[in-house]
């Protein structure tokens, strides 16, 4: 029988007791409601072992990746491992001290940053990270680096008014410190399923996600074609540009397609950009996409309805991973977690 | 033992199968799809599961009360008969193509149709 430990205590349980059952008769106030499998309230995260995968049914896969799980499906009794340790504090994660070590300007208003984390950290390319500023202004950013990196790529846009992006692009010098904890989402690359044909729609610096997962797909061996649509709404918003092109020179399965709303013809023809908006372009050169895997990152009313086309278009929808950049609202407004500054 | 509804239908992998085929069917229907569009289609799915697996008999559990409360703000704005009906004939469209037998079908359509006066707030 294995043992039950929570914040480093034994939890004590009877033979047929789920993890949920014994964690509240613990005094744990784990949120649950169904008890079933269906609602998935009482999801929780097995730190270190993977949990019993009937207990992660249902469940995304970037999510049983991440070990998370369902408290009121896993029997103790069914857990293999001598002990199954369980966390409620997914975000609770430290932060971390990282160092600017190199900074570009790609286009007039987005900067590559380069940040080089004090102690690693299991981050999945294509999740975001949370910068925390030395007032404690925090934001979010998406991960554009390929896996198995202490330095983190992460672009970022400059939002009007936007605090943390006016602070990261003028002010922020090589050499400077600021605090990073992460890593959160669910909008990566997970391994299986090499032969799947990948669909990577962005816009903006929604490109820093998909640059993650395209890296992190080509280092996992992905043989399936990966078609990148990257939009913007004008030339000038567009970047990596060339680099891009250079990846897929490299990898034949991985395929490119810049897109701008508007453009003078000698711009489309000297850039070779493709005019229109990237969901549009893309779903419409792809019309049938049953089996394939779809990752949406950018602005919000984009992710929204591409992933309702996607889904219409014969994905399922477990196969949809979007990360929507939600602009950090005035203080009136209300948002939907995570609230991130467009990264 | 005899088996359940549920088990014969298929368990879990068939209303996984069953949930996707079913919302597709459900957007495209410009009958009743104002009724069913959303910001999260994630959580939208997840509804749609829970009721697919507790017409089929499955470990869902159904309140009446909290039926008729999630359908209210529908019912104002027009939910009626002919929307649950279009609902019941894509439901059974779903079972059918995934190659369910009319029987169970039948017996689906019959606890399915026992929601009826909850979600329309009769």
């Amino acid at each position: 029988m294995a043992k039950l430990i929570y914040q480093e205590s034994n939890v004590e349980h009877a033979s047929d007791d789920t993890v949920l059952a014994a964690l509240l008769r613990h005094g744990v106030d784990v949120p649950h409601s169904c008890k079933t499998g269906v609602c998935q309230s009482c999801i929780v995260r097995s730190d270190g072992k993977q949990p019993p995968s009937q207990a992660q049914t249902g469940l995304k896969e970037t999510l049983a990746a991440q070990g998370y799980f369902l408290a009121c499906q896993c029997k103790l009794s069914e857990v293999e491992d001598a002990e199954i340790r369980v966390s409620l504090d997914h975000n609770d994660a430290l932060f971390v001290t990282a160092t600017l070590t190199a900074k570009h300007f790609v286009s007039a208003d987005v900067v590559r940053l380069e940040l080089t984390l004090e102690s690693p950290m299991d981050i999945e390319p294509g999740q975001f990270v949370h910068l925390r500023r030395s007032d404690g202004l925090v934001r979010s950013y998406s991960v554009a680096s390929g896996p198995g990196a202490t330095r983190l790529e992460l672009h970022i846009g400059r939002v009007p008014n936007g605090a943390m992006s006016a602070y990261l692009l003028d002010e922020l010098a090589i050499g400077a410190t600021i605090d990073c904890r992460g890593p959160s989402g669910g909008c990566f690359y997970v391994a299986g399923r090499p032969e799947q044909p990948l669909l990577l729609v962005g816009t903006g610096t929604g490109l820093a996600p998909l640059l993650g997962i395209v890296r992190s797909a080509i280092a996992e061996g992905h043989s399936g074609p990966m078609h990148l649509f990257h939009g913007s709404v004008s030339a000038t918003g567009l970047y990596l540009v060339d680099e891009l092109r250079e990846l897929a020179s490299q990898h034949s399965n991985l395929h490119y397609t810049p897109c701008v709303d508007e453009a003078p013809p000698n711009v489309l023809n000297d850039l070779g950009l493709t005019l229109g908006r990237a969901a549009d372009i893309a779903l419409e050169k792809h019309t049938s996409l049953k089996g394939w895997r779809i990752f949406l990152c950018g602005h919000p009313a984009m992710v929204r309805s591409t992933k309702k086309r996607g889904f219409l278009a014969g994905a399922a929808i477990s196969d949809i991973f979007a990360d929507p950049f939600e602009v950090s609202p005035p203080p009136t407004a209300v948002s939907h977690p995570p609230a991130m500054e467009c990264s | 033992m005899t088996q359940s509804l549920y088990e014969r239908i298929g368990g879990e992998a068939a209303i996984s199968a069953a949930v996707d085929v079913f919302y597709r069917k459900v957007l495209t229907d410009e009958r009743i799809s104002d009724y069913f569009e959303t910001t999260d289609m994630d959580a939208q799915h997840a509804k749609q599961k829970s009721f697919l697996t507790f017409v089929c008999g499955g470990p869902a559990e159904y309140s009446g009360k909290a039926m008729r409360a999630a359908h209210a703000p529908l019912v104002e704005k027009g939910l009626s008969t002919q929307h649950f009906d279009a609902v019941m004939e894509h439901l059974g469209g779903s079972l059918k193509e995934l190659g369910v037998d009319d029987a169970l079908i039948a017996e689906v359509a019959a606890i399915a149709e026992s929601t009826r006066s909850d979600v329309l707030g009769r």
